[in-house]
């Protein structure tokens, strides 16, 4: 079985990596790198790919520097995660020949440590790229329990198999089954990818996101009620007013939920492929 | 001292805590939009009681009345929306506009013993919004450059001194000892109010400085927490006795990962107004649920509850978690997550021998404390015996107080 194995953790994807191949005789190829995965997908077949979801990277890191001080949206402010990985790999074509057996498109696997932060990169993997292997990468087993095998090797072959997988620990972290999805709730408008943006890089008055969103203050104004209402519907814990129960308070009120929330989540937001995503929607 | 801070002002110290250039002085823009209201509201009663108080003319009465209607009608839109200070920029010029024309119109529009006896307007009147103006944007001043800074009392001081003096004199023929009189009252009322200002940025010094303190606190604990268990793991690493301990070194790690993860979930709970129910349930599991051998966790992402919703989960979750062990020596337990518009529910349910509900109306049991206490915030506690399976589950709004207690459920 061939993997394309994608973790920023040189030291725990290695160890990965010669486990897979030592003990389950598996061909894995990895790397550190997203667009090193991207560039192999190009290339190569793989019969399952594994990603982490955020991965720290050169790009990121001078992205990160050059958040300071800037005014205007740039193409250097979105991060390359894995999510870009299992975007490329939904419609990856498996390797041909002797032992490579159906379906015939790439398995996928989500490797995440599960923390919070990470929900609305769960969420997307999840609910737009139909991603539906997740793997924690905290393997211990738990007190008193004998698992037949590897975590991970479960969700490679369920992944290979076009079965569902889930650790009990990105389970929590997942959205319940629902119509709506967070994604299509969070970027409802066609200026909300880049207002989302400027909420991310800290902007949170009025004028300062519609300088930097390059919108006018009117229609921030406006989008922002409308964006509130939508991230009180997905959770309503998010919305009301903090004094006034059962109110949705007053439109400060209501920036200041939209921004903390844009701040708590400033990854997914300054993502590429969640920003890609968002843009496609509104050109067709 | 966060947990004893009004739930509005949060969100000012969530607004620094983004690290945004320039919003400190956003932020304290929209703290002083908070107060532009109550100023307001202060300037229409103090014009009212000047109506009550002195003896004027219908024409006195008219335009005082006027002036008290406006301020009002000015203090009640500041309250729906946002006032000059939050929308900065030109905006702000309607008080530093205030603050130098209402005083001399004022006192042209009632001039000493023009339309009556005047002494309560003199003080009431005009000369208040200068103060106002002022303190509300003494902090604003505090924060902007070192100049501004250094100038920013001596200006205020000199000006509230000189003001209302040149008003008069302005306005009058002759100085008379009324005139004398209401000035030095004025003065007076200024230096009580400067006071109370002064004894107001005391107190919130020492809140902030309560605050980095305890953040202080934190980081050193948090640093500390990371150096005695990677300490551990190099010592387990270098054992002559034992080289290459790889238990000893992944128990090390272990619980480094697990102190960092609480860490890091209290400082996050600290710094936002809500708390993940995920988190919750992960955190609840990780410490009362390690003993059960098949526990089954619920999809929870993307919903959270306020921080004291979030207590009363955590509490239920451990009493529930602990109890399933204590009494019903389960093995597979599961916990589940479901949620609407207006409230979630968080059940327990125990697939061994079972829990035993007749507890939760006992006072003195556990299960009847955590139903008080998920009361308090407006949910309940209820169990549901179920053939081979009891399920225990907590239903608590996502604020405290949305739903209407009843009185006996």
């Amino acid at each position: 079985m061939k993997i394309l194995l994608v973790e920023d953790q040189i030291l725990f994807g290695s160890g990965l990596q010669q486990k897979l191949q030592a003990e389950y005789g598996m061909d894995v190829d990895y790397t550190p790198d997203p667009h090193e995965a991207l560039s192999r997908l190009e290339t190569s077949a793989f019969d399952v790919v594994i990603a982490d979801l955020l991965l720290i990277t050169v790009q990121q890191e001078a992205g990160a520097r050059y958040l300071h001080g800037a005014k205007q949206l740039d193409d250097r402010f979105l991060q390359t995660s894995g999510l870009a990985v299992l975007a490329a790999s939904q419609d990856a074509k498996r390797p041909t020949g002797p032992g490579h057996t159906e379906p015939k498109r790439a398995g996928r696997v989500v490797l995440t440590s599960a923390e919070g932060e990470r929900m609305c990169h769960l969420a997307f993997a999840y609910q737009t790229l139909k991603v539906r292997c997740f793997c924690a990468k905290d393997l211990r087993p738990r007190p008193g329990e004998t698992r037949a095998e590897w975590e991970l090797v479960q969700a490679i072959k369920a992944a290979a198999d076009g079965r569902h997988y889930e650790s009990g620990s990105v389970t929590v972290q997942l959205p319940e089954e629902r119509k709506e999805s967070f994604f299509d709730a969070l970027f409802a408008g066609p200026s909300w990818g880049r207002i989302w943006q400027a909420l991310a890089l800290g902007r949170t008055s009025i004028p300062g996101i519609a300088a930097t969103a390059d919108r006018s203050e009117g229609l921030v104004r406006r989008e922002i009620i409308q964006m509130h209402e939508n991230l009180s519907r997905v959770d309503p814990g998010r919305g009301g007013s903090e004094r006034k129960s059962g109110r949705a308070g007053s439109r400060t009120e209501r920036l200041i939920t939209v921004a903390q929330f844009a701040g708590e989540f400033r990854k997914y937001f300054l993502d590429k492929t969640v920003q890609g995503y968002a843009e496609r929607k509104f050109q067709r | 001292v966060t947990a004893s801070l009004p739930s509005n002002d949060m969100s000012v110290f969530d607004h620094l805590a983004l690290g945004d250039p320039g919003q400190e002085q956003s932020a304290i823009r929209r703290l002083v939009n908070r107060l532009e209201g109550v100023a307001l509201l202060v300037q229409a009663i103090w014009i009212y009681i000047t109506v009550r108080a002195d003896d004027l003319d219908a024409t006195g009465t008219a335009i005082l009345l006027v002036a008290a209607g406006a301020h009002l009608a000015a203090a009640a839109a500041s309250a729906w929306t946002d006032g000059p200070s939050a929308r900065g920029g030109p905006w702000m010029a309607a008080w530093i506009g205030a603050a130098f024309i209402v005083p001399p119109l004022m006192a042209n529009l009632i001039p000493y013993g023009t339309y009556g006896n005047t002494a309560s307007c003199v003080q009431l009147c005009g000369y208040p919004v200068p103060l106002i103006v002022m303190i509300a944007f003494y902090p604003w001043l505090q924060s902007t450059v070192i100049l501004a800074r250094r100038l920013a009392t001596p200006m205020i001081m000199t000006g509230l001194l000189l003001m209302p003096l040149l008003v008069i004199a302005a306005t009058h023929d002759r100085m008379r000892p009324e005139n004398w009189v209401s000035w030095v009252s004025t003065i007076l009322s200024y230096i009580a109010a400067f006071i109370l200002g002064q004894a107001i940025a005391i107190i919130c010094k020492r809140a902030i400085a309560g605050i980095t303190t305890a953040y202080r606190g934190a980081f050193d604990y948090f640093t500390q927490i990371v150096h005695s268990n990677v300490n551990a793991a190099l010592a387990a690493a270098r054992d002559p006795l034992a080289v290459g301990d790889v238990d000893g070194m992944t128990a090390a790690l272990d619980q480094l990962q697990r102190d960092i993860r609480k860490k890091r979930a209290e400082g996050a709970r600290a710094l936002r107004s809500t708390v993940p129910v995920s988190d919750i349930i992960v955190d609840a599991a990780d410490l009362h649920g390690a003993w059960i051998e098949h526990l089954e966790y619920p999809r929870a992402g993307g919903i959270s509850v306020s921080g004291r919703v979030a207590v009363v989960i955590d509490l239920t979750l451990a009493g529930l978690l602990s109890n399933a062990h204590k009494h019903a020596r389960g093995t597979h337990v599961k916990i589940t997550c479901e949620h609407d518009s207006l409230e979630v529910r968080i059940g327990v349910v125990d697939q061994g021998r079972g829990f035993d509900g007749s507890g939760l109306d006992q006072p003195g049991t556990n299960l009847n404390y955590l139903r008080t206490e998920s009361r308090k915030v407006g949910g309940d506690l209820r169990v549901h015996p179920q053939e081979g399976e009891t399920r225990l589950e907590l239903v608590v709004p996502f604020r405290p107080n949305i739903l209407e207690v009843e009185p006996d459920r």
